[in-house]
């Protein structure tokens, strides 16, 4: 019997933190957040990706809008962040 | 004419008029704030931003919705700030009112609205084992554990008649299958709009279920029994018949909406005395679905 929440994935090479980790104690990161408008939100949503230009390192970054964790995305050179949100969560709001 | 097993209930319901016109209504929607995840301000201000209007309750943390929407196509959804919830769903959560640090056992857990509201009252701390006998309802369950960003929750899938390891939870709450008449409504014709086929020897099961939950009990720890029919012979029968075998006692509890005693009779058959103490709440008076609640102590 276990208790707690899953907080890494394996992905191929990598390790993905969890959205339920991120979205429950992502607040607590004090580096790779990636904030974002409204705006560039539901795109990433939508789209799946969006560009943008941010000075952190390649990899996995916590994404958050206004006060709201939404969950995880990948951070790929050169600006490129590619949503990694649950597909239900894409489905039930775009 | 009014249906069985509602035409039954006369006996015992208050303003029977009332009742049988708030059947052909359709229930109000409520929802509970999940506060673990973010503070109350920031949840609001999520669903206020997507046009999702709340009303306040007299249950903590209970809200009923402005206008009935589809609350799982919002952000405040999946970021798991919310769980649609009926009003009285959380009347045996408070009852039992779990603490922090406690060994809670919820014994009929699927799909979690009980466990999760556990969860947040004990601040996400001590441990809750959310067990389900059926293992297709445990997805959903896990799912909502997830969803809400709890931590101290461990899922299992026993019969609840046979779980294990007895005479260790500080609280179980036995939130038993039932024929869920608290929920029926009545069509343009009177007409059930509910009706649950396939549901034989429901007392035998809850009575079951009740006797095995006493069992796990610590001395000196609580249980609560609750179902959302209004039938006697599901309620105060399975508790009288708990009352019969082992050495319970029921505990009065005073509810944040209005509520009725539980009965001492019904079509001639006697249940214990002390089952005035056990919590009726009929839908016409808290505008939600009809519940029934028992809070029972195994004495030391
Ligand atoms: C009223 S529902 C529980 C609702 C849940 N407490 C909630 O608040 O979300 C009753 C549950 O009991 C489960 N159940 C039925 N028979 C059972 C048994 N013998 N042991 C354990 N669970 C059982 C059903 O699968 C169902 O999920």
């Amino acid at each position: 019997m276990r208790c707690g929440l899953p907080f890494v994935r394996r992905t191929g090479l990598y390790l993905k933190p969890t959205t339920v980790m991120v979205q429950r104690f992502g607040d607590l990161a004090d580096k790779n957040v990636v904030d974002l408008e409204p705006l560039g939100m539901k795109r990433l949503l939508s789209d799946g990706e969006i560009d943008v230009d941010l000075d952190i390192d390649p990899g996995y970054v916590i994404v958050r809008s206004g006060k709201n964790i939404w969950g995880v995305s990948l951070y790929l050179l050169p600006g490129r962040l590619l949503s990694r949100f649950p597909k239900g969560m894409r489905q039930a709001i775009v | 004419m009014i249906p069985n097993p509602l035409a039954d209930y006369m006996e015992f319901i208050p303003d029977w008029e009332a009742y049988i016109s708030h059947l052909r209504r359709p229930l109000p929607a409520y929802l509970r704030i999940n506060t673990l995840k973010a503070s109350s301000d920031v949840v609001f201000s999520t669903l206020n931003s997507e046009g999702v209007r709340l009303e306040a309750t007299a249950v903590k943390d209970f809200f009923r919705l402005g206008a009935a929407g589809q609350t799982k196509a919002t952000i405040g959804y999946h970021l798991g700030y919310i769980y649609p919830q009926a009003l009285s769903s959380g009347l045996p959560v408070l009852a039992l009112a779990p603490r922090a640090g406690d060994m809670v056992l919820d014994l009929c857990a699927a799909p979690g609205g009980k466990s999760t509201h556990m969860a947040q009252l004990m601040g996400d701390s001590g441990i809750i084992i959310a067990n389900d006998r059926k293992f297709g309802r445990l997805t959903a369950l896990m799912a909502n554990v997830k969803r809400l960003g709890i931590t101290n929750t461990v899922i299992t899938c026993y019969k609840g008649e046979h779980f294990p390891i007895s005479g260790s939870f500080d609280k179980v709450l036995v939130d038993a299958p039932c024929s869920g008449d608290g929920k029926f409504r009545l069509d343009q014709n009177d007409e059930l709009l509910h009706l649950k086929r396939g549901r034989t020897f429901l007392p035998a099961i809850q009575k079951a279920l009740i006797q095995r939950a006493f069992d796990l009990l610590r001395p000196g720890g609580i249980m609560v029994y609750s179902t959302c029919t209004l039938n006697p012979q599901e309620n105060e029968e399975v508790v009288s018949h708990l009352l019969k075998k082992r050495a319970g006692e029921l505990l009065p509890w005073i509810p944040p909406i209005d509520w009725e005693p539980g009965l001492t009779s019904f079509k001639g058959r006697n249940y214990h005395e002390s089952c005035v103490l056990c919590r009726r709440f009929y839908p016409h008076k808290i505008d939600s679905v009809g519940f029934f609640v028992a809070k029972i102590l195994r004495p030391t």
